[in-house]
């Protein structure tokens, strides 16, 4: 990917002109370490594994590929001046050569440039595996809360299989009506998702190759564990990234001061709860 | 006064006492309560006594913050009242134009905060931005407004700029009012304009320059829609810069993102005490360099 990245990098009068590869920083930074080896977060919730000598490696990786353009500001700056839901999008207009996306930037680019470039396909790990990154909301019923039965009722109805499909049927009249493809939806739901996955309609290459590519990345998702402290366990991860992408501090140091502070955050939240 | 009187002057009053109970009085009195309290809005209210503050003193993102305000404030007001004292001194020379260019310069001020926070993005971005291309013209390679931390809080000082027309209006007011005959004097004694501007201009119109600094310094110290628009917000929900971390942002996302609602009520009181503070300060000071034409101001 280094290689592409250099590849596919322009540069115009000193100032970049196309972004090779764009690594996503800070938010798929879980996505570098994972494919690097290391879950950030243990699989209980409970113990943060920041400072992973995995996951230095990564992020040392992750910020060369900015570094080989000329760093993150020169990057994000860049970045930030493209049309990014318009017809004036990167892809469409040549500068910018891949990044990690979610799948739903799959049906902006087919709204606004059908006809441009591009090629989709699933990130791959070190073994060559497909490897994706899945992070979504929950719903959660407060202790104490006035009528849980109710709230557990509504939670289950608006997460069934039916209710995904109807809000599925939905969204593929509408496409129909707009002569788009229906690209699917991805639930949570493994029985929604299979059946969703029977309705979704062809569009034509490459916008086949990349509901393939979605739903084969949706065969190897893996995310962060849910925690009382999900909210610092975040703020802590970004801030070392960002601490490293500004040039304030190294890899090593800036994740290892990330532990600590992830650590007390989760160790006191946990405590917390359990109290309670 | 009499009962009838009084009665009737509670009656008017009341609307005005009312909302100052229902929405600064209450508020006030229960984030107090709240700062001493373990609070996360689902689950009632735990008392901690004076945890919270123990905690905020200890916390190097606090001070990383205060300090990111402070540098703020310190650099943006003087370089505001300079900036806005300029135009009004022009405006005050500029005969009929000068309803229209006071209209221009206002107009600004009408953009909402959310909006100079976007427009911020696009006119200081390193790569693209009208300022850098401006720059460019004349042969300077621009800084990564956005994105280097050295020249973040130096891009949303001049941003902040774009606010300026209500202090020009009342610095124009208050030249306005200057009597003629003091230049007059002035001029008989052989000042110069310079003379003039330091010994006339600037002692009539110090009151005016004083609530500018008072009411600026306030501002500059809870500033946040701007820099929250523009590193923080939709667009930059990940890559946030520790050098546009102010403090009412921190404690925004203490008590919204983490529901900290206990901590984030302490950092509002001590954000209290720091602005009563100062505001002090510079009011003791005034009292040597603001002149009131009718005296000593009460």
């Amino acid at each position: 990917m280094s290689a592409a990245n250099e590849a596919l990098t322009r540069s115009d009068g000193g100032k970049l002109s196309v972004i090779g590869y764009d690594s996503k920083l800070p938010e798929f930074f879980p996505l570098w370490a994972k494919a690097n080896g290391v879950d950030l977060l243990s699989e209980d919730g409970r113990e943060a594994h920041l400072d992973d000598p995995g996951a230095i490696e990564a992020l040392e990786w992750a910020v060369s590929i900015y570094d080989a353009q000329g760093g993150f500001g020169a990057v994000k700056a860049y970045r930030d001046s493209a049309d990014f839901f318009g017809e004036g999008n990167q892809f469409a207009t040549d500068v910018l050569g891949a990044m990690p996306m979610e799948q739903w930037y799959i049906n902006v680019l087919n709204d606004v440039s059908p006809d441009a470039t591009v090629v989709f396909d699933t990130v791959k790990d070190l073994q060559g595996e497909p490897i994706a990154y899945a992070s979504g909301q929950a719903w959660a019923i407060p202790a104490g809360a006035a009528n849980p039965e109710a709230a557990c009722r509504w939670a289950r109805v608006m997460t069934s299989v039916d209710s995904w499909e109807a809000a599925a049927n939905a969204r593929l009249e509408l496409r129909t009506q707009d002569d788009k493809p229906f690209t699917g939806l991805l639930t949570g739901n493994a029985e929604a998702d299979a059946a969703i996955r029977e309705m979704v309609t062809p569009g034509g290459e490459p916008w086949d190759t990349a509901v393939a590519a979605t739903y084969e990345a949706n065969d190897h998702t893996f995310s962060l564990p849910a925690s009382p402290a999900d909210a610092e366990f975040e703020n802590a991860m970004q801030d070392a990234v960002n601490d490293v992408l500004s040039g304030e501090a190294e890899p090593a140091d800036a994740l290892a001061q990330a532990q600590k502070v992830a650590q007390k955050a989760l160790d006191d939240a946990w405590a917390e709860m359990e109290e309670r | 006064m009499s009962r009838g009187e009084t009665r009737a002057a509670f009656l008017f009053l009341s609307p005005w006492l009312i909302g100052f109970a229902v929405f600064t009085a209450w508020p006030l009195i229960y984030s107090a309560y709240l700062s001493l309290t373990d609070y996360d809005v689902i689950n009632s209210p735990t008392f901690v006594g004076f945890d919270n503050y123990a905690e905020l003193f200890a916390d190097p993102k606090v001070a990383l913050a205060l300090s990111n305000t402070l540098f703020f404030t310190a650099v943006q007001v003087p370089l505001y009242i300079a900036v806005s004292l300029a135009l009004a001194l022009l405006l005050a020379r500029a005969g009929r134009a000068s309803g229209f260019f006071r209209t221009v310069f206002f107009l600004p001020k009408m953009t909402p905060p959310v909006a100079v926070g976007i427009l911020f993005l696009l006119l200081f971005n390193g790569q693209s931005g009208l300022i850098n291309t401006g720059l460019g013209w004349v042969g300077v390679d621009g800084p990564s407004w956005t994105t280097d931390p050295a020249w973040v809080k130096p891009g949303l000082i001049i941003m902040s700029l774009w606010t300026i027309g209500s202090s020009v209006l009342i610095l124009l007011a208050a030249l306005r009012g200057v009597p003629e005959e003091l230049y007059e004097a002035a001029r008989l004694d052989g000042a110069g304009s310079w003379r003039q501007f330091l010994n006339v201009t600037l002692p009539m119109i110090s009151p005016a320059v004083f609530f500018i600094v008072v009411v600026n310094t306030i501002a500059g110290l809870q500033t946040f829609d701007e820099a929250y628009t523009a590193f923080f917000g939709a667009g930059n929900t990940t890559y946030g810069n520790d050098a546009a971390l102010f403090y009412v942002i921190y404690l925004f996302q203490q008590a919204f993102q983490y529901l900290n609602m206990g901590y984030a009520s302490a950092m509002a009181w001590v954000l209290f005490a720091v602005i009563m503070v100062i505001t002090a300060i510079q009011a003791i000071v005034s009292r040597r360099l603001v002149h009131y034409e009718g005296g000593t101001s009460r």
